[in-house]
């Protein structure tokens, strides 16, 4: 028997992790989201009963920002990791690195800007 | 019990005569017990003798009878011919496989990897018989005694459109044998199996189609496996990036 | 294949391409199990079909107490799936046409508890007196688990409610299952000593093929796995000692010569013939009389009968026409080889138990009900020869147990 050669696909596993980790954070976290903005302005419900509106979320605290960071990173790496699967499941198998490497320009790009965004504002004062 | 006719179309391929695969059809009177399985026997027996196709133990077991009925992987011994009534019963072999001939298929490529995941209990040293059994507790077995009810009838793999894409996928039952002695306690050998399965090829290709877990005559959840072995691998891929030496 | 007296391998068929493939090897271990399919109703598999207990046959070893074929009293009619022991161990009853728990009159003490051989002659005087069921598959009687309840009956027995469901359409919570005795094991096989030696050089046998003589006239349920685990190791270990010391073996010309027959018998004679009976045909007429002739109960007139089918038979096969005639997975000529095989198996059977007029274990004759130690605490040993088998007998080694009278 020849010897056997096994490349564990270490990153892949890494990445699966975000995607499933994150996936199930973000689903967690996305209907918190909509109530606060959806519900709970709106109808001038808790923790919106005073005067503040939604951008608090992000001005208010530190945390805020990191939980709209992980809501928006977390769905967005989620929803198109599935997609490229979807996309495999519908027999694209051959595009796939094409696929891949759109798919994680898409996660990465949104990521980047979404941390761009949330850093300057923090180092500018706008988040306290 | 009163007699009814099944029709029965029937893919015949037989690659010394035949260019390419056609369907053949059959009348068959059936009882109400009777299944699909009886439906093929009846027609090698009494009609047809060169209608190829593979059984042994017609009772769910031997897992050697799989075909594509109606388009559904199917065991043709636990398929009834009276749920079909009406109706012509399409019967193809499994799709995802080379077809050697009518309903035969090539096994081989499921063959290696069956043998490739190492379906037996590894052990860093194995003690003598005389020395005593290698104990386990009803909940340790309880862990993994699903995965060990597979038949090896190939279902899954004619249902998994990953499969059909790509055949070096280690594909659902491989995974799912490899999983049960992951489990099991008595089993050292998580060193040699863990990059058999946390290969792209291993576990990675899984999209949770699921379809594998339906189709399954034996109750086994392949899917379940899959996703366990990835669970697996993406923490000790985390674990070696936290600890390079002694994450493992 | 044998050369001179020593077994050196053997000749097989590659189905996916109907190649004769040779096989050389120091020793041969055949571990093939049984030939249940000889039989009408059988627990077995399809695959059971003699083979290797044939190739002994064949090759000069006798098939030693062939005459003992255990049947078990609980098999669904249609497709001779078991039901298992643990249905009757859980409290289910057997009940006639009447609704009558008959082993009352049989057995007593033990009822549904009693031994397989004496509930399987049980059902089958029952129905021979009109008190069975008529159905498609012949006649039955009832298992009723009913008054057990759903509880036990899916804790305990899942598989038989799985079976029931999946395969009569029947919920045994509510409904009985249809039953009835069919051909379970064979405690006779390839003789062999305890190492399953099988007395010629490089031959050794183990399983259900084999006949260790464990299992006297009457298997104890569970035994079969000691007969695989326990004298399996002893087969190989003996297999690999002799393997050790011997030379391999050459492709010399009496083996190769034996290939050749072997291959024109293939496919200048069975693969022929144009026209003839299907061998379906031949197959069901030999389970159908080897079931009504040499089943449960026989009787000198019933096994004369049996050896006559049998012989009849076997000239019918060499005329019977195989329809497929490719080379690629040719299922019909591998049943066609097989059905050669169970004929040569099946003719031991009447021809052993013809000649042993008593009734000891399995094998019971009406003619004589007794048993007869004085004449018959020995082995039939069933020999090939040109024409019909030929019966002697060896002595049985008695070590701690002394035979006894069974009580129930």
């Amino acid at each position: 028997m020849k010897a056997e050669t096994h490349k564990v696909a270490r990153l892949h596993a890494m990445l699966w992790g975000i995607f499933s980790l994150g996936g199930m954070i973000a689903a967690f976290l996305l209907p918190v989201l909509i109530y606060m903005t959806a519900i709970a302005y709106p109808y001038s419900l808790w923790p919106f009963n005073g005067a503040r509106d939604p951008s608090f979320l992000v001005t208010g605290h530190l945390l805020g920002a990191l939980f709209i960071f992980v809501t928006i990173a977390g769905s967005l790496y989620h929803g198109i990791f599935r997609f490229q699967s979807a996309l495999t499941e519908v027999g694209l198998l051959k595009y796939r690195r094409a696929l891949e490497a759109v798919g994680y320009f898409i996660i990465f790009v949104g990521i980047i800007v979404l941390a761009y965004y949330l850093v300057t504002w923090y180092l500018n004062g706008t988040i306290t | 019990m009163s007699q009814d006719i099944a029709t029965i179309r029937v893919t015949r391929y037989r690659p010394e005569k035949d260019a390419k695969p056609f369907f053949q059809e059959y009348k068959v009177p059936y009882r109400h017990d009777m299944v699909v399985l009886d439906a093929l026997n009846y027609i090698k027996a009494e009609i047809d003798g060169s209608l190829t196709y593979r059984w042994s133990c017609r009772m769910g077991v031997c897992g050697s009878c799989g075909a594509n009925i109606d388009g559904e992987p199917k065991l043709t011994c636990a398929s009834f011919l009276h749920e079909f009534k009406g109706r012509t019963i399409t019967v193809e072999p499994m799709t995802h496989f080379p077809v050697i001939k009518d309903l035969v298929v090539d096994m081989q490529d499921f063959m290696e990897k069956l043998v490739k995941i190492k379906p037996w209990i590894i052990r860093e040293k194995e003690t003598p018989p005389e020395q005593g059994e290698y104990k386990q507790s009803a909940k340790e077995l309880e862990r993994y005694s699903q995965f060990s009810s597979c038949i090896n009838c190939m279902l899954c793999y004619a249902a998994c459109p990953i499969y059909g894409l790509n055949e070096k996928f280690l594909g659902p039952a491989a995974t799912a044998l490899a999983y049960r002695y992951i489990e099991d306690s008595r089993d050292q050998g998580k060193e040699v199996r863990f990059p058999i399965v946390h290969e792209m090829e291993g576990a990675w290709e899984c999209t949770l189609v699921g379809e594998c877990s339906v189709v399954c005559p034996k109750g086994v959840d392949p899917m379940l496996a899959i996703q366990k072995t990835k669970i697996l691998g993406a923490t000790n891929a985390i674990k070696s990036l936290l600890m390079p030496r002694g994450g493992r | 294949m044998v050369d001179d007296g020593r077994v050196e391998g053997v000749t097989a068929i590659e189905v996916r391409t109907g190649e004769l493939v040779t096989i050389l090897g120091k020793a041969v271990i055949i571990a093939t199990g049984g030939c249940g399919r000889i039989f009408q109703f059988t627990t077995n598999g399809w695959i059971k079909t003699g083979d290797g207990m044939a190739l002994a046959y064949r090759a000069g070893v006798p098939l030693k107490d062939m005459e003992m074929v255990q049947y078990h009293p609980t098999l669904l009619p249609n497709t001779g799936i078991l039901i298992t022991e643990a249905a009757r161990g859980e409290g289910g009853h057997l009940l006639n046409k009447d609704g009558e728990r008959f082993l009352k009159r049989y057995v007593p003490n033990k009822m549904e508890l009693g031994p397989r051989d004496i509930l399987s002659r049980a059902e089958m005087s029952e129905i021979n007196a009109g008190r069975g069921f008529e159905g498609p598959y012949g006649s039955y009687v009832n298992l009723d688990l009913t008054h057990l309840g759903k509880i036990t009956i899916e804790d305990k027995l899942p598989f038989v409610k799985e079976l029931a469901e999946k395969y009569l359409g029947i919920d045994p919570e509510h409904e009985p299952i249809p039953v009835r005795p069919g051909q379970h094991y064979m405690m006779g096989g390839v003789h062999t000593d305890m190492h399953g030696f099988t007395g010629m050089p490089g031959l050794y046998a183990a399983g259900e093929v084999a006949c260790v003589s464990m299992n006297g006239a009457n298997r104890l349920g569970s035994n079969s796995l000691t007969e695989c685990l326990v004298f399996g190791a002893a087969a190989g270990r003996a297999a690999a000692r002799y393997a050790v010391k011997m030379e391999s073996p050459s492709f010399g010309n009496p083996v190769q010569g034996e290939v050749m027959m072997e291959e024109k018998r293939i496919f200048d004679q069975i693969l022929k013939h144009e026209q003839g009976e299907r061998i379906s045909s031949v197959r069901t007429e030999m389970q159908n009389g080897m079931e009504k002739h040499v089943g449960i109960y026989r009787d000198e007139n019933s096994l004369k009968e049996g050896c006559r089918i049998i012989g009849d038979l076997k000239t019918r096969l060499s005329n019977a026409i195989v329809e497929d005639k490719d080379h690629v997975y040719n299922t019909e000529l591998v049943a066609a080889l097989e059905l050669d095989f169970m004929l040569d198996v099946a003719e031991t059977i009447p021809y052993s138990a013809i000649q042993r007029r008593e009734s000891r274990g399995a094998h019971y004759r009406t003619d004589y009900t007794k048993r007869d130690d004085a004449n018959f605490l020995t082995h039939s040993m069933a020999h090939k020869t040109p024409g019909p088998p030929r019966i002697d007998y060896s002595p049985v080694t008695i070590t701690r147990w002394k035979p006894e009278e069974r009580v129930y």
